[in-house]
């Protein structure tokens, strides 16, 4: 008997719902977990990445960039900068891994400043066919192609408006992996249109055996030794080796991607300049690279300028390892130093920040002068300056001091250590030498005694059109012209060398860069630097007094500026009070001629500076900027003028600046422009009329604040 | 009629239902929302550890899945109720019943218990109620011979020494006279007015035993019974319900069950000398009779509608005694059953049965990965496991809460999942090691 036949029937029905009931939940389960998993638009990581997003959308409404830092200039250098990936709990903070705290405020400090993203389109039109680019213009790239990188980079690039390019590792491409990204996601990444996605290795990104001892070195830039054979591959097997890998990893992108890749980025940046078996991968590999990739990446090692230049048709471009110490701050100032460098550039007193770069030997600053010296190990140093590299046409005048050493050289026309042309001086000549794909060449000598001194000499050379001249001093000691060079360009620097090591150095107290080719090489002269607290009441033409506009004269004791001839106005400043920054400049001085009398503090020069403007309808506080006259301040003149014995003073501390008549306040004013942290003191004076306005300047005090 | 009044909800509003159920619900779609994110997270890792993956979604699975069974329980109770109306068109169904009621020094409980049987809503001319003494040397023997006076038609027999709870069974089993047999632990009771509802599913033929709802009815005492509360609500009324909406309840509760006695009679020689590993078996007595009605051939429910009382332990040692005995019963009737059942319900073997088997030995080996290993050896903390575990126990919570609103011990359940995780299934081993020691060892 079938003791179960009644119940039978119903509990199939039971069974059958349960199981269904169980299935649905099991795969709603299983299936949901996949789709968060897999990289749609539900999956876990899109997820915190959007509500990443939206929250970086909101702090970047609030941090505008900075419009006042933004020229609409065109830029002629670009730096491209290079990351990898991101710290967590599990990887700490490391070369390779920065703090995404620290990446928001590298980025969000680029932005604020004015920084924007270009593409790699961009860039290869820059390089290739000298397109212009906006100032402030810089490529964003990520090596290897880490998960972790790009779901904490996106949100915020997003959020900035930025885009970036990857290199990526293609054998790491598996939906597997944790650590690298999948192909689907590439997919996705090159769809956003933010990403580009670009050629690191297929499997080259580390290393191979490259001798019998089983040493290790580079998959691209050694030769491999093959271990059954006994020997290292021959110059023919290591091109198909090296041939095979690109066609891989180019293939592997292009068909998931469905874009051509023509760009990839050297493993550990070594296109075989780090290679251990085989120093000739350095011309063989970059040539290698070409065939298949018309532009590639690496680090780029100090000693060079850190930015890429328009129009010079590298293969190979630079990249700026950003430290993953580094606050926006620094990011900022490191950027700051390769920016490119406009003409006029003077300077009396340097520091690590202005972008001085040290080629060979040893680079300090001490007490705002630039020493370079030989180390234990060389026989000299030189020095350059980042972000010069792209001047032509020029005149560069220093002041140095020649320690030690037996050849002295100002170089101009800088591109790197084997190219440039050089002001040579040794004891017996002076030389001048240009140096061309490392060949050093002589293209004029005088040989004589010299007899100049050794503290602050004077040198200059100029090069323009093919056309060079040294000078020491104010006096031309050689020209050469060849119109072969006349399409030289590149910056400035400094080298100095003894045939005994470490015998080699020499201080540079400061340099001047013009363009006008006829304007005398005027440099400051670091022995004229005043120092606070400054009083004259006996001028004379040595004090230092320079006239820019109008006449300056000087009689019994007294200075006198006045305009003259044509001219409606005259002033003046005070060399070497440049520096000068809080201070209570007080002038005593009679009135004889002219509408206005104005007293100049924080000049910078003609066109820059802040003032106390004085006639008889007005006292306003200026500033000019730019050339632009701005009134901050102005009340109707009341006081009672008298033309002789005018007491007139001005306070300058932070952005304050207030005025005095006759010791007693006037006005002051707090917010001026904050370029003028510092500046010089002078006179300013105006009429309608030509040659109806003069002073008469008694005393000059100033006194630190 | 069925008195479901634990279960209904009328002392709340209709509004404050509706509200109630809303936020039950709410409260669902979240838990289960997370589950789902959270098992992504460990597919996240399928690549690394495939069988932990297959092995935590097919765990979680099936843990949902007895709370879906629980919710065929009563479209399954009624539909075997109306079957009934076949065998019995016009209700007079009503057999005699004898209860069966073993007993050692139970001098305070036992008079209790047997008034309550005398009380049940049926004609007293068709109970009978039967109490071994089992040896006691307590003044239980006094207290039957008052209750003798009072009630004339007990049965009592004496025991001067000690044979055991089966033997007391087997013996009472032998004694009745009734077609229907209600075995009672000698401290629980049976609620009089829910007595029919215990005795009705026998009316159909293929129901050989019945279970009733147990709850301690010590519950607020300390937070040890409440947390037992908790426990039996969610055994009882989840668990078994469970395997009740398939009619193979594989343990009707030693406290509260009905058997039909001619199917458990030509057994009870069989199941008294019940050996494992060549020592008689002294726990797991209940869970054993059930086995032998389910490998004859006949259907076992659970009844929500008779409700039953019974004491549970206050201290934690009897506790920790009670779990070990009820773990050692769970293992050797499992070998038992699992000797037939495939071959009776291959559906039940398969998605229930060995599933449960798999899961209990298995879940204090991963407590003891994710507690003690993983955060040794890989510095992976336990956070994931636990919400894993906490997850599950908010739907069984919510499912709980659904079908009783009143019942307020229920957070006692999130105690219990978490004693269970760190300490419970741990004794499992401790019962497996200690499995030769026959000794009762409660009271």
């Amino acid at each position: 008997m079938n003791k179960r036949k009644h119940l039978k029937r119903h509990l199939m029905l039971i069974k059958f719902n349960f199981s269904f009931t169980v299935f649905v939940v099991f795969i709603i389960m299983s299936y949901a977990g996949y789709v968060i998993n897999s990289s749609s638009v539900f999956a876990k990581n899109n997820i915190i990445s959007s509500i990443r997003y939206l929250n970086y959308k909101s702090i970047s409404a609030q941090a505008k960039v900075n419009q006042a830092q933004v020229k609409n200039e065109a830029s002629t250098s670009i730096p491209v900068l290079v990351y990898h990936g991101f710290a967590s709990k599990s990887k700490p903070e490391s070369e390779y891994s920065i703090d995404l705290k620290k990446f928001e405020d590298q980025m969000i400090s680029l932005k604020k400043s004015g920084y924007r993203t270009v593409t790699l389109e961009d860039l290869k039109r820059f390089n290739n066919e000298n397109a212009s680019l906006p100032e402030k213009s810089f490529l964003l790239t990520f090596d290897d192609g880490r998960q972790d990188m790009y779901y904490n980079a996106d949100p915020l690039l997003r959020a900035l408006n930025y885009n970036a390019v990857i290199f990526d590792i293609t054998e790491k491409n598996d939906a597997g992996s944790n650590y690298y990204l999948s192909k689907d996601e590439l997919k996705r990444m090159t769809k956003s249109k933010r990403w580009d996605v670009e050629a690191h290795a297929y499997k080259g990104h580390g290393d191979i055996e490259i001798d019998a001892n089983g040493k290790k070195g580079h998959f691209f830039s050694n030769k491999q030794w093959l271990k059954d054979q006994n020997r290292a591959e021959t110059t023919d097997e290591y091109t198909a080796r090296i041939k095979d890998e690109l066609t891989h990893v180019k293939n592997d992108l292009e068909s998931t991607l469905n874009t051509p890749v023509t760009t990839f980025a050297y493993p550990y940046g070594d296109y075989g300049q780090e290679s251990l078996n085989f120093p000739e991968a350095k011309q063989l590999l970059p040539n290698i690279v070409k065939e298949y990739f018309p532009l590639s990446f690496y680090q780029y090692a100090s000693g060079a300028f850190s930015y890429n230049y328009a129009g010079e048709r590298n293969a190979l471009i630079k990249r700026i390892i950003v430290d993953s110490k580094w606050s926006g701050e620094n990011l900022l100032s490191e950027l700051a130093k390769g920016h490119s460098k406009q003409i006029p550039y003077s300077s009396n007193t340097f520091d690590q920040s202005q972008g001085w770069v040290s080629s060979w030997g040893n680079l300090n600053f001490d007490n705002r002068i630039m020493k370079i010296e030989s180390g234990k190990d060389s026989a000299g140093s030189s020095v350059f300056l980042d972000g010069s590299k792209s001047w032509k046409n020029y005149s560069f005048s220093s002041t140095v001091n020649w320690e030690k050493g037996s050849d002295l050289s100002v170089l101009s026309n800088y591109l790197d250590d084997n190219n440039y042309l050089s002001f040579n001086l040794t004891q017996s000549s002076v030389r001048l030498v240009l140096k061309n794909m490392g060949e050093q060449k002589i293209l004029k000598e005088i040989k004589r005694e010299l007899d100049v001194p050794k503290d602050n000499l004077s040198l200059g050379i100029r090069s323009i059109d093919g056309k060079t001249s040294l000078f020491i001093g104010d006096k031309l000691v050689l020209e050469y012209e060849n119109s072969e060079y006349k399409d030289l360009y590149g910056g400035v620097g400094f080298k100095i060398w003894d045939k005994q090591i470490n015998n080699a150095s020499m201080q540079i107290k400061s340099i001047k860069i013009v363009k006008d080719s006829d304007q005398n090489v005027v440099v400051v002269d670091p022995t004229k630097i005043k120092s606070l607290p400054y009083k004259i009441n006996s001028f004379n033409q040595d004090l230092g007094w320079t006239k820019t506009w109008g006449t300056l004269r000087y009689n019994q004791e007294a200075m006198i500026l006045e305009s003259t001839g044509d001219g409606t106005g005259a002033s003046s400043y005070l060399q070497g009070s440049e520096n000068w920054q809080e201070y209570s400049y007080q002038t005593k001085l009679d009135w004889s001629k002219g509408s206005n009398v104005i007293l100049m503090a924080r000049y910078l020069d003609e066109k820059n500076y802040v003032s106390f403007n004085i006639s008889d309808q007005y006292l306003r506080i200026e500033q000019r900027v730019d050339d632009q006259t701005e009134i901050l301040k102005e009340i109707k003149n009341e006081l009672n003028m008298p033309k002789y014995g005018l007491d007139v003073k001005i306070d300058v501390v932070g952005n304050k600046i207030v005025c005095y008549f006759q010791n007693s306040p006037i006005f002051d004013f707090i917010g001026i422009n904050s370029k003028f942290n510092k500046g010089a003191i002078g006179f300013k004076i105006w009429d309608q009329a030509p040659a109806n306005a003069k002073i008469i300047i008694n005393e000059v005090l100033v006194d630190p604040l | 009629m069925i008195d479901n009044s634990i279960y209904h909800t009328k002392e709340y509003g209709i509004f404050s239902n509706i509200f109630f159920k809303f936020i039950l619900i709410f409260t669902g779609v979240i838990a289960f929302t997370s589950v789902i994110l959270l098992k992504a997270t460990t597919v996240d890792q399928y690549w690394r550890d495939p069988y932990l993956v297959v092995y935590t979604v097919l765990v979680t699975t099936f843990e949902l899945s007895r709370v879906f069974g629980a919710m065929f329980y009563n479209y399954s109770y009624k539909k075997m109720l109306k079957q009934k109306k076949s065998f019995d068109p016009n209700g007079i169904f009503e057999p005699t019943v004898s209860f069966v009621i073993p007993c050692k020094n139970e001098e305070k409980s036992i008079g209790k218990t047997i008034e309550k049987c005398f009380e049940s809503h049926y004609p007293k001319e068709k109970l009978e109620v039967i109490v071994i003494n089992d040896g006691s040397t307590d003044k239980t023997e006094e207290v039957l011979r008052q209750m003798k006076l009072r009630h004339e038609s007990l049965v009592v027999e004496n025991w001067s020494v000690n044979k055991g709870k089966r033997h007391a069974m087997a013996t009472g089993f032998k004694l009745a006279k009734g077609e229907i047999i209600v075995q009672l632990d000698s401290d629980s009771y049976i609620v009089p007015s829910t007595f029919r509802h215990l005795i009705e599913p026998f009316a159909h033929p293929e129901i050989g035993a019945v279970c009733a709802h147990a709850d301690p009815e010590n519950a607020g005492k300390n937070w040890l019974t409440k947390m037992q509360s908790a426990y039996y609500f969610m055994s009882f009324r989840i668990l078994k319900a469970a395997e009740s909406s398939f009619m193979l309840v594989f343990c009707c509760s030693g406290c509260s069950s009905a058997y039909r006695k001619d199917i458990v009679l030509p057994i009870l020689d069989t199941w008294l000398g019940e050996k494992f590993l060549g020592l008689p078996v002294t726990w797991g007595d209940d869970r054993s009779l059930t086995n032998w009605v389910l490998k004859l051939g006949y259907n076992t429910v659970y009844t929500s509608n008779a409700r039953a009382y019974t004491i549970c332990p206050e201290r934690l040692r009897q506790f920790i005694k009670q779990q070990v005995r009820w773990k050692k019963g769970w293992f050797v009737n499992s070998i038992f059953a699992s000797k037939f059942i495939y071959r009776r319900e291959p559906f039940i073997a398969f998605t229930y049965f060995f599933p449960l088997i798999a899961v209990t030995l298995i879940t204090p080996f991963m407590a003891f990965k994710a507690f003690v290993y993983n955060p040794v050896f890989l510095n992976i903390p336990p956070y994931l496991y636990m919400a894993g575990v906490f997850l599950v126990a908010i739907i069984i919570t919510l499912y709980y809460r659904h079908v009783s609103r009143r019942h307020k011990y229920w957070p006692y359940v999130f105690v219990w999942s978490a004693i269970n995780m760190v300490f419970l299934s741990f004794i499992l081993f401790y019962a497996l090691f200690t499995i030769q020691n026959r000794k009762w060892g409660t009271r």
